[in-house]
This record gives structure tokens, sequence and C-alpha cells, in this order.
């Protein structure tokens, strides 16, 4: 099915099925507690910098400027490379990538050679749910890649909340790859659930969004489509984009898979984790956190855009 | 539901099929298929489980079908007359089998072989109790291919295999509800997140969905299906935007069930509707009574991990998605089989006719 044979077909679904509006206002709107890592005070910020395509190496902690809810903070802690780091790839296995299952599998295989041994991984996928093909294991693991096979939904978005909702450990940090169409047909978490999760998780995602590519028999039954087919790709830039993560589009063969495959575990890997202890503003509620590094230049810097405080 | 309402519904489903571009890609490139009729004579000889596994490794299902539409008469015509009512069982048997494992990718071309196997689960009088067990197993795995045309009949042309299974075991009462079952896979699920809401293709939906709840209060009266049918008529309140129905629905189910499945989607779903009524607290009671009945399913650990992480209650929520994945193999979850019928009693069918046939 091409792109646009979907897009056809999700507005006909929409057209056919009558529309309930899913509410979680009441979700969004309940009172939120922190999410700080080790110590109840302090918060954890990864930071990519870079210039142009380069990371920038090298900078302190007085290098850095960061504003919690525009208070300016001290950054009482700063680590690069050393802390070793978990990673969770989350593979689209639904029928709309099946062209493509093979070559991601190898792509994993691929990505996992570039781990050391003291950092982790985990692969989930889905078939009538998701499903873990193997849990936290050191790199250099059977990874089982044979086991993930072509799902009969697609719970893009589930899959990504089930791999955010990891609880995170000191000194360890956490990464999740989500290789994808951004094309989800079943979840039961929606796109409004998903950012309010990534608002208050601490590990970063990073999508690498790809093509829809069919390799389906021709004989395959119809599956239950249980919540009507939603393209995701700006709610996907915009979750990663709050957990400090991005959206890499690899939707021009498959060197650009592997190379947004790289980007985004080169960005991790070579990114800052900045900690401090919030002082001078209210503890409850949205912080909204900006990091800067004066006087280097023209940088791009990414980081979460702020937590949720009690 | 009228056949013409029913006729309009299957013709734009058919519009919504999606094209396979890439249909020469699906093709094995190297032909693999067994030799028929030694995988039936091992099976008939009991290797039940080796043969399955067997099957599941096959990558041409064509050649299989077709060695299979042959050599399966010729089998059965071989056997001795005073054995021939338990070899007809083996080969119904065997093709559920094949038909199982080409369920995911292969059924469209494999469902010539389920009306082959019923013909031979047929015994010669009246319905045996294999022959039931056979038809509950069939329509069971035709519900996990969410095959309405199959079951209801083709629109226009003859009727389908719940019809003949109804004529053939009248009193078996899962077949009442089989039928309004099959008719909503031939409806969309849930209403869209966003978009469009108010079209007359969406209320003829609705229309169909209101008749179906009709279907479900009439058959509820039977104590053997009644919490099924209240709860998926909860479900489809639900899906109608009735809230207040589907709670009492869901609530009737669960005080009638006996059967965990069925509680556990009565309390879920229960939970969804109260989210949606903006009532997290309840909803939360829902999904951990949910969690109760069977522990770990992810459906509703993922929705109380949900709702317990945007208020703050992180711990809690890292705890319970934990236990989502601690159990090998990760238990089915209900609220993904909720859509293929009763398609998740198809194993346990299945080892029935295994035992039948030893």
């Amino acid at each position: 099915m091409t792109v646009r044979a979907v897009k056809f077909l999700a507005a006909l679904v929409a057209l056919v099925v009558a529309g309930l509006v899913c509410s979680q206002a009441a979700v969004a709107r309940s009172q939120q507690q922190p999410v700080f890592r080790s110590r109840s005070d302090l918060v954890s910020i990864n930071v990519s910098v870079r210039r142009g395509n380069v990371p920038v190496n090298g900078l302190q902690a007085a290098d850095f400027e960061v504003f919690d809810n525009g208070v300016r903070q001290n950054v009482d802690w700063l680590s690069y490379e050393a802390v070793p780091i978990d990673v969770t790839f989350f593979l689209d296995t639904s029928p709309s990538l099946s062209g493509l299952l093979e070559e991601l599998k190898r792509d994993i295989a691929k990505i996992e050679r570039m781990l050391r041994p003291t950092d982790r991984l985990r692969l989930l996928t889905f078939g009538y749910q998701v499903t873990d093909v193997f849990g936290w294991q050191s790199a250099g693991g059977d990874l089982r890649l044979a086991e993930a096979t072509m799902g009969r939904i697609s719970s893009v978005y589930d899959g990504i909340f089930l791999a955010l909702m990891q609880r995170p450990e000191v000194d360890r940090r956490h990464l999740v790859i989500a290789m994808t169409d951004a094309m989800d047909a079943s979840s039961l978490v929606d796109t409004k659930q998903l950012r309010a999760v990534a608002d208050r998780a601490e590990a970063v995602l990073h999508v690498v969004l790809m093509n829809s590519t069919y390799k389906l028999s021709p004989w395959m039954p119809p599956p239950w489509v249980a919540i009507p087919i939603e393209s995701g790709v700006s709610a996907l830039d915009d979750v990663a984009g709050r957990t400090g993560g991005k959206q890499h589009s690899a939707m021009f063969g498959r060197a650009s898979v592997v190379n947004a495959f790289q980007q985004a575990f080169e960005d991790f890997r070579q990114s800052y984790i900045l900690r401090y202890t919030p002082t001078g503003v209210v503890r409850s509620g949205w912080h909204d956190v900006k990091v800067g590094v004066p006087g280097q230049g023209r940088l791009t810097i990414r980081a979460r855009r702020g937590y949720f405080g009690s | 539901m009228p056949r013409a309402g029913v006729a309009a519904i299957l013709l734009s489903l058919a519009l919504l099929l999606p094209p396979h571009p890439d249909r020469a890609l699906a093709r094995p490139q190297v032909p693999a298929s067994p030799d028929a009729t030694a995988l039936l004579q091992r099976y008939a000889a009991g290797e039940h489980a080796a043969v399955a596994r067997e099957l599941a490794r096959v990558s041409d299902f064509s050649l299989l079908r077709k060695d299979l539409e042959k050599s399966v008469p010729a089998w059965v015509a071989r056997s001795p007359a005073g054995q021939r009512r338990r070899q007809n069982l083996v080969a119904a048997t065997f093709l559920l089998e094949v038909l199982n494992a080409g369920l995911e990718t292969e059924w469209r071309q494999l469902r010539p072989l389920l009306e082959l196997g019923c013909g031979l689960a047929q015994g010669a009088g009246l319905p045996d109790a294999e022959e039931r067990l056979w038809l509950l197993a069939s329509i069971a795995l035709a519900g996990g291919a969410r095959d309405a045309f199959l079951l209801l009949g083709e629109p226009g042309s003859g009727r389908g295999h719940l019809a003949h299974a109804r004529g053939r075991v009248p009193d078996e009462v899962r077949l009442l509800l089989a039928d309004p079952v099959a008719r909503e896979f031939l409806l969309p699920a849930e209403p869209p997140r966003s978009g469009d809401d108010g079209n007359l293709n969406s209320q003829t939906a609705r229309g169909h969905k209101r008749e179906l709840t009709s279907q479900f209060a009439k058959i509820a009266t039977i104590p053997a299906i009644a919490a099924e049918a209240e709860m998926r008529s909860g479900y489809l309140w639900f899906q109608l935007g009735n809230n207040r129905e589907a709670l009492a629905h869901l609530k009737i189910a669960d005080e009638r069930s006996t059967d965990p499945y069925v509680t556990y989607l009565a309390r879920f779903l229960a939970g969804r509707v109260l989210q949606k009524e903006q009532q997290p607290v309840l909803a939360e009671q829902a999904y951990r009574s949910a969690l109760d009945t069977m522990a770990g399913i992810q459906s509703a650990s993922e929705a109380l991990a949900a709702l317990l992480f945007v208020d703050g209650r992180a711990d809690e929520a890292y705890t319970v998605v934990g236990r989502s994945f601690e159990r090998r193999p990760l238990p089915a979850d209900p609220w993904r089989l909720i859509g293929y019928g009763d398609f998740r009693r198809f194993p346990g069918l299945l080892d029935q006719l295994r035992e039948t046939i030893k």
C-alpha cells in the first residue's frame, strides 16, 4: 500500500466512522510529581551540543547556562561519555513496514556492535501486543532477531510509551530509538498521553522515520484495526523533542536509515549530562528549562524542554 | 441487519481494502511445500505437535493447498470402511492445522480447505460430538481471520459457514454469539480520535452497531453466553458514545461472568469508559480490578501506568509496566483478541480435537 493509499484509507475510515474525540483531559490536568533521579531534589538533563553536524566536545560545567523557569541555576555535576547507556530499540513490525523488516534487523545488529560492554540494550516489537524480543542484556549477547516477525497490529504509540516507561537507574542513561513510519492503527495511548509521558520521562527518544514499505502476501486476512489509522509524523517529532531527542528522516533509501541510526546514537552518546538542584523556583508544577552555551558562537543545543516538580 | 445494509458495508470494505503493489515480492523465491500425504499420515499416527511445527515452516501454501485438495479425499478413500469416520475426522482436523499455520498470511487462499474439512467432519447421520467440536473450532479459526464473508456468506450468494453450522447443531449457543460478532467484523471498531465525525456513512455504521446491541440483548437471556453478550454490548455502547449504557452492560457482564477473559474485558473496558468520563480515580480502580483477574496483562497495565505516571506516581507506573513484561511467554491480552471473535478459544478446541482423534 502506498503512502497515498494509506492516506486515502485513513480519510475513508475517518468518513465512515462516527467521531468521538478521545478526551483525556482529566489525565492531563491531574497533579504532577517530579521526575528527579537518585535524589528527590536533583534535576538531570541530557544536553546535545553541536556545531553544524559536529558534536562540541570538552565543555565544562561553567560553560553552561541553565535557566529553570527563567531563574539561572548552578550546574553542580557534568558528565560526558563516561556514563553507561541503556538502549531500547523499538522496531515497528507492522504490516506497513514488512518490506523493510529484515534489513532493519540487520541494522540493529550493526548498531549493537557500536555499544560498549558496559552498555545494555533491549528490543521491543509487536505481534498481537507489544512484546520484548529480548529484555535488558549486555552488548554482545544473542539478539534473537529471528524472533522479530511481522505483527498483526500497528501500535506505534503503545510501543514508544512502554519503551519510555523504564525506571531510571542512577548513573545510567536511557536512549530509546524508535524505527517506524509513524502510522498508528491500534494503540491504547494517544498522542496527547504520549506527550504527557514524554514531558515526564527521563529517557531520550530519537525517532527514525521511514517510508511505509509493504511486502505482504496477497492472501493476508484483514487485521483488527481497533483504532482508525492515525499518522503521527508531526506528533512523534514533537514527542521526541520533548525528551531532548529528535526525529530523523530516513525516507530516502537504505543508507539514510543506517545514517539516521548512527546519528541518533552518536548524538546521545556525545551529549552532556547536567545536574542541578533547583533554587529560587517554586517546586510544584511545570518547569521550563533552557540551556545555553554562551560565548561559543552559533551552536545547536538540544535538551528536554522541562519537567514537572511537586 | 438488513441484507442491503450488509451488502453496502461489504462493498465499502472492499473499497477500503488496500492494494498490494508488492505482490510479486510476496511470492517465495524457492517453493517449499512438504508432501501432503506424508504429513497427513504422520498426523494420523499422532505426531500432532511435530506436524504443526512443520506446517509453520511452509513457505508455499499454494502448492500445499493444491496437493491437499487432491490427496486428502484420496487418502480418506483408501482407509478401511471401519475406520472411515476416524480418518475423516483426522483429515478434517489436519486441515484446520494447515489453515492455522497459514492464518496470518495465507488465509484467503486456504479458505477452500475449510469447506473440504467441513464435509469430512460431517458424519453420515445426525451430528455427533466430534462434528460439533470441529464446527466450533473452525468458526473460532475463521474469527482469527475476521472472515465475515466465510461466516455470513458472500453478499447475494448462498449461506455462510455459520448458517450451515446452526443447521447441523441448532442447540449450540456459541453459534448465536458468533453471528453478531461476525457482523461486527464488517464495522469499524472505534471512532477516530480526530477529524470528521458527522457524515452519512458513520451514521450508517452507528445504526448497524445499535442493531447489534439489540441482537446481543436478545441472546443475553441465555445463561451460558449472557456475560460475553453483555460485555460485547457494553463495548458497542462505548463505541457509540453512550457511556452510561456501556457501564451498565459492563457491570452486568462482570457480575455474571465466570470466565476470566470476559471478566477482565468487562473491567478493562469499564476503565476506558470511566477515563473518557474523566473519572481517573474510578478508572484506576477498574484497571486494577482487571489486573486482579488476570495479572500482568498489557492493556490494563498500560492504561493504568499512563494514569499513574501523569498523576506523578512514576514509581508505581514503572512497577506496573515492569510486571507486564515479567511472565514468559507474555500472557495473551484479551483486549488484543476481542476483535477476533472466538479465536481465543481455538487452541483449547484444537487440543480437544487432537485428543478425540488419538
